[in-house]
């Protein structure tokens, strides 16, 4: 079974169809990111950038490098796309796309993680195996069959953000109280031709409960030939319907076109009507142990990073101790603020510094609902009194709305924050999620 | 031919200018009560046609709020600062050519504070083409807090200097309401020296001058300053008149194409001025602010020169409230969230934002806003409690602000403004 699952052969046109959906479709994201002057925005305007813990160390390119750095990202997507290169493209991708993505917390999305982990896996794989220049000019050998690993590591890796989606909507306010879908729809009643049906309670639930079954159990029905054509048909509505309604850029079409990797690994071949060939007798990969070891502990990391929020006390939607990193979409409603008392240790002065008056809207607004971030800005306020030749406490002072329940704070505002340090234990200063059931929004209509 | 041309092409500038300034006459009382006889043009009074775009039978509130609020709130104001605008530069021309005699600086200053008045009441809720382009055309009227303090000083020198070859071109940091104040509230222009406190020659060396020498180039750099803000009220203007731009007919169009929550959104993304209220009109000032390293940095109140400070907070709250509250023919966003059921919240938001008022009374009935600073006992200045209205209102604001980027856009599923960046 497992010998089959890693190193039965392949049809590798699945994986070179894979290959240019994931260049081109990468090449347009960069492409729409320095078009929509983003670049600018989130790399060379702010004044401050949120690290990653333990990837302090990474600087932004100067003056105008980052620009360079697209650029260079962009020639890299394009060389994938066409199979140039292409194990060095892929490698100059994952690099040069996980630098743009672990410069600034704040630009955290979950599909740019999707990006960064396919780019990884990508340097591995035996993309230029057919449709590629490098084939066509023999720097690789085209080959028609390949291991089955090397498909279903990628498949692994796209089940993985449906499944940990469906199963972050596994709690009382997605199931029991329709939240926040109650919220975000009862805003989106005016929608053309749908819209009238986002008045009423029971569609909220009805969509809740959609989107949770839809998200754990798509990849089974991806998986079983007689439900897949109708599987791909609801993956399409789905996210189609996600992109009408919420503002999430490029997911819905990543995913979209990702999940083409569960059709049969000859799906391409089909598509344009070439014959299938059938697997040759002669064709037989050995059974690699270390390729199987890589492969299980790849494995083995994508399930265990979704679930480290359990080692930590409390609900990770509200305190976001193991949010990153485990496919969290649109799990809940969270909307606050924070404004940072900075309390001077010798002759008692005190300032409230708000977030806006350094950071940009972006970084701000992830930055009030996020402790870890909080954190990092309360220790640049100490750093920045420091220059001043003032030493000073840092104290968040904090209001935070979940998932429609009356704002609680979500920091201790007695903490002084410039104590504390950033590390993987749980943050005492975090306060607990409020309690009691949601609040529940239901539309009137106003004869005024 | 060539001349009969080059006349019709005279006359017809000139005719297109007369329509901009035909001389007309009007009563405008000042602030004493005395009555000003002001030329004014036609086209600069308040066009009755200009907001006139009639109701919007709607039975959803939300779609009826956006609608009157633009067209029955914003819209008359953008039409009020355009006529302002043109009566400053009226007053202008006349106080250059009577010189001091009557009340010309007089009609200059309460025109002024008219002025200020409409345009904050704008600046606190800048929707359409105020938010537009990256805010530019604010950024050109007023470009407040992030002005050149120094800049009009460099221009009335130069002005002096090159005469009636005096022209301007600034960057909206060097120019705008700001740098017009600058002029207005110093009919003596006499130069202060700069962060320095040290004069430069040509500081010296103009001070030196007559005062009529001195007051000629300011009537210089103050017309040349309120023609360029004149043309982006202009552009302002057109951009939300019924026979131009006509954007409350955009924000209508918006609506019936299902977008009113997007446009529901830019409104609730304006009111964030109110940060900047907050942090830099009353923060910055009571030395709350980690701007002001000092224990309190009064010169940094808002329109400190002319003594506006408390008539641009009042501006700036009126449009908030204006927008939160509504009123008995127009609902606000308290109506909205009746409309969704969270009265409980409804009623917090009506209360915090009428506590705001009541401070705001008080303190315009003390002296101006940096002396109420400087009277501030700042040991007291630490919560909604503290007996100073400044203070008072500081923390209320903040107060109000945490309130509604939580409680209130959780209930309304709106978004803080996000510079447009994708999220999931």
């Amino acid at each position: 079974m497992l010998n089959r699952l890693l190193f039965a052969p392949v049809n590798s046109s699945s994986l070179a169809a894979y290959r240019i959906v994931f260049g081109l479709l990468s090449a347009v994201a960069l492409i729409r990111f320095w078009y929509m002057g983003w670049i600018e925005r989130c790399f060379i305007t702010p004044q401050f950038f949120f690290k990653y813990y333990g990837f302090e160390w990474i600087q932004m390119w100067p003056g105008q490098g980052i620009y360079i750095h697209f650029a260079v990202l962009i020639a890299a997507a394009f060389c994938i796309a066409f199979g140039l290169l292409t194990r060095l493209m892929s490698l100059i991708f994952f690099l040069g796309f996980s630098y743009i993505e672990l410069m600034d917390q704040s630009n955290y999305l979950n599909h740019y993680y999707l990006v960064m982990l396919l780019a990884f896996i990508n340097v591995f794989l035996p993309l230029a195996s057919r449709w590629s220049v490098d084939a066509k000019v023999g720097l690789v050998h085209g080959r028609e069959w390949i291991p089955a690993w090397t498909i279903n590591l990628v498949r692994l890796q796209v089940a993985t953000v449906y499944f940990f989606a469906g199963l972050a909507k596994l709690g009382s306010d997605w199931l029991l109280e329709a939240q926040p879908l109650n919220i975000w729809l009862t805003a989106h009643r005016d929608m053309p031709i749908i819209g009238r049906i986002f008045e009423f309670t029971w569609a909220h639930y009805a969509m809740s409960w959609a989107g949770f079954l839809f998200d754990t159990t798509i990849v089974l029905w991806m998986l079983i030939p007689r439900t897949r054509p109708a599987a791909y048909l609801t993956i399409i509505v789905f996210h189609t319907f996600t992109y009408l309604l919420f503002p999430i850029g490029m997911f819905p079409f990543i995913m979209v076109l990702m999940a083409l990797v569960f059709f049969p690994p000859d799906w391409p071949l089909k598509l344009i009507r070439q014959a299938t060939p059938t697997v040759p007798r002669n064709i037989m990969f050995a059974w690699r142990p270390t390729v199987a070891m890589a492969f299980a502990v790849y494995a083995f990391l994508q399930i265990a990073i979704p679930f480290r929020h359990l080692l930590y006390p409390g609900e990770v939607l509200w305190n976001e101790e193991g949010m990153r990193f485990s496919w969290k979409v649109m799990a809940r409603e969270k909307s606050g603020d924070v404004q940072f008392r900075v309390q001077e240790r010798s002759g008692g002065r005190v300032w409230y510094v708000s977030g806006s008056e350094y950071l940009l809207r972006h970084q701000d607004l992830e930055m009030s609902v996020t402790p870890d971030m909080i954190l990092q800005f309360a220790h640049f306020l100490k750093r920045k009194f420091a220059l001043e030749g003032i030493d000073v406490a840092v104290f968040a002072e904090t209001m935070t709305s979940y998932n429609g329940r009356m704002a609680k704070p979500l920091i201790d505002p007695n903490v002084d924050l410039t104590g504390e340090k950033e590390s993987f234990w749980p943050k005492t200063w975090v306060l607990p999620q409020p309690d009691g059931e949601p609040h529940r929004v239901s539309f009137k209509r106003s004869a005024r | 031919m060539r001349r009969a041309i080059e006349l019709l092409i005279l006359a017809s500038i000139c005719v297109a200018c007369s329509d901009f300034f035909p001389r007309g006459t009007v009563d405008v009382g000042n602030e004493a009560g005395k009555t000003i006889p002001i030329s004014i043009p036609d086209k600069a009074t308040i066009d009755p046609q200009a907001c006139d775009y009639g109701d919007f039978p709607s039975d959803d509130a939300r779609a009826k709020f956006l609608w009157t609020v633009t067209s029955q709130s914003l819209c008359p104001k953008v039409r009020e600062f355009r006529y302002y605008m043109t009566l400053l530069r009226l007053a202008t021309d006349q106080m250059c050519v009577a010189g001091e005699e009557g009340n010309a600086e007089k009609d200059l200053s309460y025109l002024w504070s008219r002025t200020i008045a409409t345009y904050e009441y704008l600046a606190a809720n800048p929707v359409g083409p105020l938010s537009a382009d990256m805010r530019r055309l604010g950024m050109e009227i007023y470009a407040w807090p992030d002005f050149n303090r120094f800049a009009a000083k460099a221009e009335v020198i130069k002005a002096h200097k090159q005469g009636g070859g005096y022209s301007m071109n600034l960057t909206p940091a060097r120019k705008g309401l700001a740098s017009i104040e600058l002029l207005i509230a110093n009919p003596d222009m006499t130069l202060q020296p700069g962060p320095s406190e040290e004069f430069k020659p040509a500081e010296i060396e103009f001070n030196a001058l007559s005062r009529v020498e001195r007051r000629a180039a300011r009537c210089t750099v103050l017309k040349a300053y309120l023609n360029d803000a004149a043309l982006y009220s202009e552009e302002l203007y057109n951009a939300w008149s019924a026979n131009g731009g006509a954007y409350p007919r955009q924000v209508l169009a918006r609506i019936q194409s299902g977008e009113a929550q997007v446009v529901l959104n830019e409104l609730s993304d304006g009111l964030y001025y109110m940060e900047k209220v907050k942090d830099y009109k009353l923060g910055l000032p009571l030395g709350l602010s980690a701007r002001c390293t000092e224990a309190k940095c009064p010169e940094s109140v808002e329109h400190l020169r002319s003594g506006q400070g408390i008539t641009a907070l009042r501006a700036n709250l009126n449009a908030f409230s204006d927008a939160i509250l509504g009123s008995a023919a127009r609902p606000g966003f308290v109506e909205l969230l009746r409309g969704v059921s969270r009265d409980d919240l409804a009623t917090l938001l009506d209360a915090k934002v009428n506590a705001i008022r009541t401070t705001l009374k008080e303190l315009e009935a003390g002296p101006s806003l940096d002396k109420q600073v400087l009277a501030v006992d700042k040991s007291q200045c630490v919560d909604m409690m503290s007996p100073a209205p400044a203070c008072r209102m500081f923390f209320q604001l903040k107060d109000l602000m945490a309130f509604w980027k939580s409680d209130v856009l959780a209930a309304l599923d709106l978004q803080q403004p996000k510079s447009e960046i994708d999220g999931d």
